[in-house]
């Protein structure tokens, strides 16, 4: 695999759905010659980490995912050790097999814990063919994955604590409202359905609520729309 | 979408005046593992809006540059326009450029460079826009 | 008889100065002494045996000279009496006499001695002294002094009007006989005394006071009497114990002794010198601080002294004849710029004012001085920054102006009244908007009316036309002087600007190309990075693809696959040699000669055979003109032109490209027109730039995005222009332009 061209600056700022993050965080994987990578919050519970998780991001092969199930991720060495620590580290495989890239051949894999404002754990795990990375690119790698991670925080993940709704955002509500299904306010807008219920699982979490119903309610409450 | 095709291939529409990006497109779906996926091909943007009028189309891959047109805030809202919601995919050889920021005003869902399309990529685009993102209490039949 | 006592009678008899007559009992005249004789004018024989009664003039007819006399009584026989003595010669003497009779030791001798004496002189001094009296009385109640005497018992004697006049308060309580202390209390009720004070114990206190001053008294003093009257006061004592009392209203003298004060500080306090002189002889009658000290005198020096010794600069004879028309009063002022010496010797020039003053008692000279050394250094200080000045603004190549603030000019510099071909003083007193081109004017206005005291300072630059029609670039300064925050003056400086201006247009246009062909260098780096890189990344995947194929044994791709990578490498190699052409270009010299165009318009056309065939295109060539130009490039250029416009061409549509050629006197313009999809008048100039690409086509035509950028290089090189007309709205119209050299 070449080395990919690897832009932090301008695309950094630019990134503006989990696809666009999805592109960061695998261009930095590819930087350090790692084909797949993982970031995912680390709980306290026992499979330490949940790749079906909608904040979660990974490029690994479903059937890997497969051969893990019913086990737990906790166990995995990677994963484990993942838990214990606050600064990055690297991971021979060899000497620590883990079941996430087993099937990958990997040799190594690099760990750099993350945090959220809110104190939660996340950790971006990455698997490669290279020899253990020096200290310096460690560190140099660590600050790349803590500022796009920020970055994918203020734009994905802190929708929780952000209060207000953006235009289009009024809009979906508005039409929502009316009686109308993602599909249609889709049509409406121009928009893909996704993107639709996009923005409404965005909106639910702006609002403290659960489903289309509440979302209307608290919108008309609060005077977003009337 | 998903939902009420299961079994079905998932149909995914490349839309680009260059035909080798095809062969590489299909080279590459090849090596995506999970559901089966059918890759259609169309060299230009009326085609393609003939196609996703036809129906059954789960992603579109819209190339950028379609000549005549300059860029994709020309051709993605035809298909909007078209009455098509599935995702809608930009795929360029360059994606720096400063207009495609505005990429979700002109309906499209997604952006990604040619060089950066491999087999892990297209599983995400797949989980990730065919995932259902609403759990089930917020499931549209309560309305 | 003859004892010691009778000869020192005898001595005394003789001696007497007064007549002594001797009678016996029957009143006969028995001895004289030489006095008689003397005063009466009878000899000594003659006396003697006379009756004296004969002597004696009968008063009123009848003579009764002891019978009425007086007599008296308390010294027995004594008896003093005046009478009438007639003289021998017939005059009448009025006489005191005084008869003693002699003891009547003898009674024969029962006589009486008489001493006559001459009552003349003391009459003549009662009448004297009566008439001075009288003129005294009337002398006192003329003058304005008040006059009143008290006697020993300090009861009042006499006093005048005026006296009364000043107690008028009062005066029924003056009154002769009264005593001094019960006047002053009738006086101190009657409220004439303000100065008492109001209490009883004050009141008793100043009476005291003033008793005392009355019965001891010193130097005079002053009273006040009233709210606007002063008396002085001036107490006597007399020998036999009288009180002689003088009272001066001095009101007039007291105010006028303020006033006069007051006066004299300022004179002597004022910084200019101050001199009054005696027009008569020219003295100086007082000199005040300013003048003694600048002149080192003293005032007992300078009093007295001929004025004219002062000056330093006129002989007196010289200054007598200068202010002459002031003494004979033909002006009344005069001022004259003089040199005065001080008593060191040294000098200084001295503006001094001379006035005749004539309303006094006498009449004066009043001078006033003032030393003008260091005024007339700073003048002349003044007046050589003046001239300074004045060469300097006249050597400064800058254009320099003065003007009120609603810009009325009031000074302008050589340089700017040449600049306008005009003289100077044919520009004052006209608006400099007058002389700034009118399109100008609005700006200039604009400029100078946002001046205010915080911001009165500002510089615009403009181009101006001098008289000749010449233009030139003046960097202008305009500051606005303001007083108490009201503009009051505005200076203009105008600097010629001309060549720093060309210079600046020259970097700017520079700058200018720089930054284009940064843009240009930047999109080369685009187009290297993205376009030679994109038909690589196709390359290495269509290799890997062979690779995976033929390691799984399947040959069905591999032919496509193959094609894929070989159409891919012509690509480039079109674009990397269109890239050669193009830097290439950039170093080429034009090999000029005269030619048809329509040998160009063919050439090109040919060159296109192929693609025209595609594209069904028809050309429809006017260009039957000479030029003066590089064939090869020419064809070049019209060879891009037609490529372009096959390129877009609008679907289904058959292309048509027209040629025009217009020549005038300078230029020559051809004009290609197509009816193609046409060009965004946005983009206009956007398309001339290097590797500027409108649509990502560049697999189909060798143009790979310089063909435009190719066509402004040659029209450049040829010193000509290539433009889009972004009027023309049925397709793209590019007009190119060339200067008419060497046709």
């Amino acid at each position: 695999m070449p080395e990919a061209a690897y832009h932090l600056g301008p695309e950094l700022v630019r990134a503006v759905n989990r696809m666009d993050f999805f592109r960061l965080f695998k261009a930095l994987a590819v930087n350090q010659q790692c084909r797949y990578f993982v970031l995912s919050e680390v709980s306290g519970e026992e499979e330490g980490i949940n790749l079906q998780h909608p904040h979660a991001l990974h490029n690994l092969p479903e059937s890997w995912l497969k051969g893990t199930n019913g086990k737990s991720l906790g166990a995995d060495p990677v994963i484990a050790e993942a838990r214990r620590s606050t600064a990055p580290f690297p991971m021979d495989l060899a000497r620590h097999p883990s079941v996430l890239a087993h099937a990958s051949g990997a040799k190594t894999a690099i760990v750099v814990p993350l945090h959220t404002l809110a104190a939660k754990r996340y950790c971006l795990i990455m698997f490669g063919e290279a020899s253990l990375p020096k200290h310096e690119a460690m560190a140099v790698l660590a600050l790349d994955a803590a500022l796009i991670f920020q970055r994918y925080y203020a734009v994905i993940l802190s929708l929780d604590s952000v209060s207000g709704l953006n235009e289009r955002e009024i809009q979906i509500v508005r039409w929502t409202s009316e009686g109308k299904t993602s599909a249609e306010i889709a049509i409406i807008l121009g928009l893909s359905e996704h993107t639709v219920n996009s923005y409404i699982a965005a909106i639910l979490r702006k609002l403290h609520v659960v489903n289309r119903a509440q979302m209307v309610a608290s919108a008309l409450r609060s005077g977003l729309i009337a | 979408m998903n939902s009420d095709r299961r079994g079905q291939p998932l149909k995914i529409l490349l839309v680009d005046d260059d035909p080798a990006e095809h062969v590489l497109l299909r080279r590459t779906l090849e090596k995506v593992e999970g559901p089966a996926i059918e890759l259609d091909y169309v060299g230009d943007i009326a085609s393609a809006v003939a196609s996703v009028k036809a129906g059954g189309i789960d992603i579109v891959f819209l190339d950028n540059r379609l000549v005549p047109n300059n860029d994709f805030r020309e051709t993605a809202p035809q298909l909007r326009e078209a009455g098509y919601i599935g995702p809608i995919g930009i795929i360029s050889s360059d994606i720096s450029g400063k207009y495609f920021q505005q990429f979700p005003e002109f309906g499209v869902d997604f952006r990604i460079g040619k060089d950066e399309i491999d087999r892990t990529a297209i599983s995400f685009i797949i989980s990730e826009y065919t995932r259902n993102q609403l759990s089930d209490n917020c499931a549209e039949d309560f309305l | 008889m003859q004892l010691p006592a009778d000869i020192l009678v005898k001595a005394l008899y003789d001696t007497f100065p007064d007549p002594v007559l001797v009678t016996d009992g029957g009143g006969i005249i028995v001895a004289a002494n030489p006095a008689a004789t003397t005063v009466l004018g009878y000899a000594s024989q003659e006396l003697l045996g006379m009756d004296a009664a004969i002597l004696e003039v009968e008063a009123n007819g009848h003579a009764a000279p002891d019978r009425d006399a007086a007599v008296a009584a308390d010294r027995a026989g004594w008896l003093r009496r005046t009478a009438r003595l007639r003289c021998k010669d017939g005059r009448v003497l009025a006489v005191e006499l005084s008869r003693t009779p002699l003891p009547a030791t003898d009674p024969a001798l029962p006589g009486t001695v008489m001493v006559v004496r001459d009552l003349a002189p003391l009459s003549r001094a009662l009448e004297q002294n009566s008439a001075s009296t009288g003129r005294l009385r009337s002398a006192l109640e003329s003058v304005s002094l008040g006059f009143a005497i008290f006697d020993g018992a300090d009861r009042l004697v006499l006093c005048n009007n005026a006296y009364r006049t000043m107690h008028a308060a009062f005066t029924p309580a003056i009154k002769v006989g009264r005593t001094f202390e019960a006047i002053l209390r009738d006086g101190l009720d009657s409220g004439q005394y303000p100065e008492a004070g109001a209490t009883e114990e004050l009141r008793e206190a100043w009476i005291a006071e003033r008793l005392e001053r009355h019965n001891n008294p010193g130097e005079p003093y002053v009273q006040q009497i009233s709210a606007d009257r002063w008396i002085q006061i001036e107490d006597r004592i007399t020998a036999d114990n009288y009180r002689v009392g003088l009272r001066a209203d001095v009101t007039d003298l007291i105010r006028a002794k303020t006033e006069a004060e007051r006066l004299g500080f300022i004179l002597e306090g004022v910084a200019q010198e101050v001199y009054l002189v005696n027009p008569r002889d020219r003295s100086i009658i007082y000199a005040n601080k300013s003048a003694r000290e600048n002149l080192q005198y003293s005032m007992e020096e300078l009093r007295g002294m001929d004025v004219r010794k002062l000056n330093a600069e006129y002989r007196p004879e010289e200054v007598s004849e200068k202010m002459q028309p002031l003494l004979t009063g033909k002006t009344k002022l005069m001022v004259l710029d003089t040199r005065h010496r001080r008593k060191d010797g040294t000098i200084y020039v001295c503006r001094v004012r001379i006035e005749k003053l004539v309303d006094g008692p006498e009449p004066l000279l009043l001078s006033l001085g003032e030393d003008i050394t260091e005024r007339l250094e700073i003048e002349r200080a003044l007046e050589r920054k003046r001239t300074e000045f004045e060469a300097l603004v006249r050597s400064l190549p800058d254009l320099i102006s003065r003007a009120e603030p609603d810009t009325t000019l009031t000074y302008v510099n050589e340089n700017y009244a040449r600049f306008k071909g005009r003289r100077p003083e044919e520009m004052v007193g006209r608006k400099f908007l007058d002389f700034i081109e009118p399109e100008a004017r609005d700006a200039v206005l604009e400029k100078i009316s946002g001046l205010t005291p915080d911001m009165p300072l500002k510089t615009m630059e403009r181009q101006m036309q001098d008289h000749d029609g010449q233009s030139y670039w003046y960097s202008w300064t305009n500051l606005m002087v303001f007083e108490d925050g009201k503009p009051v003056e505005l200076v203009s400086v105008g600097r010629d600007v001309t060549e720093s201006y060309q210079a600046r247009e020259q970097i700017a246009q520079q700058t200018r190309e720089l930054a284009m062909r940064n843009d240009a260098l930047e999109q080369f780096a685009g187009l290297v990075s993205h376009d030679l890189k994109a038909p690589l990344r196709q390359i290495r995947l269509f290799s890997d693809m062979i690779a995976e194929d033929v390691r799984d044994g399947k040959t069905d791709e591999l032919e496509m696959l193959s094609a894929h990578i070989s159409d891919r490498g012509t690509s480039m190699e079109q674009m990397i040699s269109s890239l050669l052409e193009y830097s290439q270009l950039a170093y080429q010299t034009i090999n000029p000669k005269r030619f048809n165009l329509s040998e160009a318009v063919a050439e090109a056309w040919r060159n296109l055979t192929v693609h025209a065939s595609e594209a069904k295109a028809r050309l429809i060539s006017a260009a039957d003109a000479e030029i003066h130009a590089d064939l090869a490039l020419m064809t070049q250029l019209l060879q891009n032109l037609f490529a372009n416009s096959m390129k877009y061409r609008a679907t289904g549509t058959p292309v048509k490209i027209e040629v025009d050629v217009e020549t005038s006197d300078t230029a020559v313009s051809i004009a290609v027109t197509d009816n193609g999809i046409g060009i965004d008048p946005a983009q206009s100039e956007k398309i001339f730039g290097a590797f500027q690409r409108l649509h990502r086509d560049e697999r189909q035509y060798s143009g790979s995005g310089l063909g435009l950028a190719l066509c402004r290089r040659i029209a450049e090189s040829h010193g000509g222009t290539i433009d889009l007309d972004s009027s023309f709205q049925h397709g793209a119209r590019f007009v190119i332009t060339l200067p008419k050299i060497g046709l």
